[in-house]
């Protein structure tokens, strides 16, 4: 390679690398993607047995005094990092980083009589604004500074059986209303925990 | 500075990078997956067919006239590209998931597995 254009490639290199400085990309996909053009084929008064066969066990379930309802969830978050360059002396030994998360759901709610009919369902899609943060350091680092822990709350939470025992005294005083067990109805992972049933709980917060 | 001085600063700053990878297991073993088709059958199979052949279930559930087994299996993984002014970390979870519906006498009205599976 002649030098002259040696230069010209090292001088791009250079200028793709500070072009992307100090950024970072965090992916999270929570399942898979739901089958939302599938609804359509499941009429209403069809039996819960054509819903498992064509969406598979639910996210989650729950019985309801005349009947039961499914939930299938999918979220996707993704997080930018941008990493700022503070004016001064202190620029040199402090590294800031904004970041903000953006969240992919996809919901479909199916709800059954008695006889485990189809009595209504409906499927919704929405992007959300996930949150935002900034963190200061002194090294660089590729951590997660957006709070998005209402989004990306895992399915295996609602096996945490024995924790129930452990939690605030609000909480297990309004055991009877958990919307985790699949007894006392559903709430979409990406409510705020205090809502409805559940406002007494806020005074935990 | 001379070309080759530029090209070995480059391939320095290539080299001063880094990668991850991260995974975890959560949840029960996912049995199903090794049952053979043909061996859970509606109106046949009872509940303790089903317990003895997954074990205890991840949740019980309590329907008017239907007890519900439901199965869940949980595998996250990931990985990180670092390098000095950009940054990837992507993550993945999958469920794999079976539930089962029993009548009043413990007999198997409907099953299903998710499409969703983790590999064994």
């Amino acid at each position: 390679m002649k030098p002259r254009r040696l230069r010209t490639t090292f001088r791009g290199l250079i200028a793709a690398t500070t072009g992307l400085s100090g950024c970072a990309h965090i992916d999270q996909e929570l399942g898979a993607p739901l089958a939302m053009e599938a609804l359509g084929d499941v009429a209403e008064g069809s039996h819960y047995s054509a819903v498992l066969d064509r969406f598979g066990p639910p996210t989650k379930m729950s019985a309801l005094p005349d009947g039961m309802a499914f939930l299938y969830e999918h979220v996707d978050l993704s997080e930018r990092q941008y990493g700022l360059i503070l004016p001064g002396e202190i620029g040199k030994w402090i590294k800031a980083v904004y970041a903000s998360a953006d969240a992919q759901v996809e919901t479909i709610l199916f709800v059954f009589d008695e006889q485990g009919n189809l009595r209504g369902a409906d499927a919704q899609t929405w992007n959300a604004d996930a949150g935002a943060g900034m963190s200061m350091t002194l090294i660089f680092s590729a951590g997660s500074f957006t709070d998005t822990e209402k989004y990306d709350s895992s399915a295996i939470r609602s096996l945490d059986w024995g924790k129930s025992l452990t939690m605030p005294l609000l909480v297990t005083l309004n055991s009877r209303q958990n919307l985790e067990n699949g007894e006392n109805g559903l709430q979409l992972t990406t409510n705020s925990g205090g809502i409805g049933q559940h406002t007494l709980e806020l005074k935990t917060d | 500075m001379r070309p080759t001085g530029r090209i070995a600063g480059c391939a320095f700053a290539i080299l001063l990078t880094g990668c991850a990878s991260f995974g975890a297991v959560d949840g029960v073993e996912n049995l199903w997956r090794e049952v053979p088709v043909g061996e859970f059958e509606k109106g046949v199979t009872t509940q303790a067919d089903v317990l003895d052949r997954l074990g205890p279930p991840s949740q019980l559930i309590n329907l008017k006239d239907q007890i519900v087994y439901y199965y869940l299996a949980e595998k996250t993984s990931g990985n990180g590209k670092i390098f000095i002014v950009w940054n990837k970390v992507s993550a993945e979870t999958q469920y794999d998931r079976a539930i089962f519906f029993f009548d009043t006498d413990g007999v198997l009205e409907e099953f299903a597995y998710s499409k969703e599976e983790i590999p064994r």
